[in-house]
């Protein structure tokens, strides 16, 4: 456990020292402050503009940090060279692949959560607007999502380069948040005699995560009901650790193998 | 008691998309005893470093394997072992103290000893004045004490050093010399590859030589050197020009530098009988003394027959 802590701890110290994490949480912040012009624009809108502009602007910057940083986490350690000696320090294979993704994962949460603090602070002093469970929910089902994408941008990382890890883990995002089309699509083809292409859409279905149930965002735009609570709070965060441990094992199972040349 | 023993070590690296293999590494038996400096030899690409990495397990072997202090390497105490790397690149974003912390805390030290660890081996390596500064800021040389402190941060009885002296200027490569010689003092066993023969001439109890994958020589220094031809150099002042010419015509090698007459002669007795003519003809002697060569010299000759 120690290694894994440490090895967690530094790749957090990395990634907080890295330019971009404090150019996303910059451009974030901006985001959120013209959220607050266009509100005070868009007459009874307010609150609605507020929590959609303030949402996407978590999302997409929480997207971007877990990606940008993640793809380059693992590559970076075999291409500097700088695991040779983390290697020979006794440091296990799968302890430094869940120390760097835990390192990567802490990052988001704190980026995740300074900006979701702040968004709660505008949608409190807001005259118009009001934090509410749902907004909260919300915040907190965002960061499971985020722990798979980190997974993921950490698995591609260990065995591929940068610039095809990112474009994997956008892919992922992307086709996760299809999940419901994908299946349909999937049946229409199948009608239409297209099975390859069905057969294909059905294993994408099955083997990528539905990250749209980790998606409250028109719930808190619109006040919807979010579902069991169940659901919410222990069953979806549960399946996301699932899912990352899965996503986990894999990438110690191929990095246990490996030369590092 | 061998510290390190190495069987029928074997690395094949599959190269390209057609799967061709390339021997980095060709059945490799060595053993390295407790308490010695031990100096690994080759050219480029003789399989050296691919070596290093089969014992720390950064790589795996085709065949064979390896024995460190009576365990199979993979089930080997991490901790009695310091490695550091050819032109290491550590994390550039940490300051020399937080680089030696990290690694004393992967070793299981706790927290207040990994400071104080890293103060001393900061001062050892001469480094006390950089500790806040990060190491992107670094030069060559600082880099490599810091990469030779971190080696050094588990107390570790064997020290596998790949390249240790590279980048370091002259005042460098002799502190880390001298830091090397007194680590035996403190009964390390060192294990280093160097390119540069001088140092290894000056450290090292015994020598391997590897060449495309292959052992080619293992002995001491002393033996290396004394198995080629000795030649015998005599220094003569003061020679009169008859003399002199006379003696340029028996020498294998001749060069007059400073008025002073530099002879290299194949065979000691023909060496002796010069300087015998040469002291009764008026001339001093300035040096005289078997040429051995230089390790340097015995690779060149070694290397370059296979």
């Amino acid at each position: 456990m120690n290694h894994i802590f440490t090895i967690a701890l530094n790749t957090y110290k990395e990634s907080v020292r890295n330019k971009v994490f404090y150019i996303i949480l910059v451009f974030a912040l901006l985001l959120l402050a013209f959220s607050l012009v266009l509100a005070s624009l868009a007459l009874g809108e307010d609150d609605r503009i507020i929590k959609q502009i303030g949402l996407s602007a978590i999302n997409v910057f929480g997207l971007l940090l877990a990606a940008f940083v993640g793809v380059n986490l693992v590559y970076e350690e075999l291409d500097k060279r700088t695991i040779y000696t983390i290697i020979a320090s006794g440091v296990s294979r799968t302890s430094f692949i869940i120390g760097k993704f835990l390192g990567l994962f802490l990052t988001v949460v704190i980026n995740v959560l300074i900006m979701g603090f702040l968004l709660c602070l505008l949608v409190g002093f807001w005259p118009e607007s009001n934090i509410t469970v749902t907004l909260i929910f919300a915040i907190f089902l965002f960061l499971f999502e985020m722990m798979i994408i980190s997974a993921l941008a950490v698995l591609f990382s260990s065995f591929s380069t940068p610039i095809l890890s990112a474009v994997l883990t956008f892919m992922c995002y992307v086709i996760g948040h299809m999940s419901e089309d994908l299946i349909e699509w999937s049946r229409r083809l199948m009608d239409d005699g297209a099975t390859g292409v069905a057969n294909l859409l059905r294993v994408l279905y099955f083997v990528l995560p539905n990250l749209e149930i980790y998606n409250l965002k028109n719930q808190v735009i619109y006040h919807e009901d979010i579902g069991s609570l169940g659901y919410v709070t222990l069953l979806y965060p549960f399946a996301a650790i699932l899912y990352t441990a899965i996503l986990l094992l894999i990438a110690a199972i191929s990095f246990n193998r490996r030369d590092f040349k | 008691m061998a510290i390190l023993r190495i069987e029928n070590l074997t690395k094949d690296y599959v190269t390209g998309f057609t799967g061709k293999k390339f021997r980095a590494l060709s059945n490799l038996n060595l053993e390295v005893e407790e308490g010695e400096i031990f100096g690994f030899l080759g050219p480029n690409g003789a399989g050296k470093t691919t070596t290093i990495k089969i014992l720390l397990r950064i790589i795996f072997p085709t065949s064979g394997t390896a024995w460190i202090m009576d365990k199979k390497i993979g089930e080997a105490e991490q901790h009695k072992i310091g490695y550091m790397p050819e032109n290491p690149y550590f994390y550039r974003f940490l300051t020399g103290r937080e680089f030696l912390r990290f690694y004393a805390r992967l070793a299981n030290l706790p927290i207040e000893d990994a400071k104080k660890k890293a103060e001393r081996l900061l001062d050892i390596v001469g480094l006390g004045f950089a500790a806040k500064t990060r190491l992107s800021e670094y030069s060559k040389g600082m880099v490599t004490r810091v990469g030779l402190a971190q080696a050094l941060i588990t107390d570790p009885t064997l020290l596998l050093l790949d390249e240790p002296m590279s980048g370091l200027d002259p005042i460098g490569r002799r502190e880390i010399r001298d830091l090397i010689a007194s680590l035996k003092e403190e009964k390390k066993t060192i294990f280093f590859c160097s390119h540069i023969l001088a140092d290894i001439e000056m450290l090292c109890d015994r020598v391997a030589i590897l060449n495309k994958g292959e052992l080619i020589k293992l002995g001491t220094v002393r033996e290396m050197l004394s198995s080629g031809q000795s030649n015998y150099v005599l220094s003569l002042d003061k020679v009169p020009p008859e003399t002199a010419l006379q003696m340029k015509q028996s020498a294998a090698k001749y060069e007059e530098i400073g008025g002073i007459i530099h002879l290299t002669i194949p065979d000691r007795e023909t060496a002796q009988k010069m300087a015998e003519s040469a002291i009764s003809a008026g001339a001093t002697i300035q040096e005289f003394r078997p040429d051995r060569g230089t390790l340097e010299d015995y690779f060149v000759r070694e290397v370059g027959a296979k």
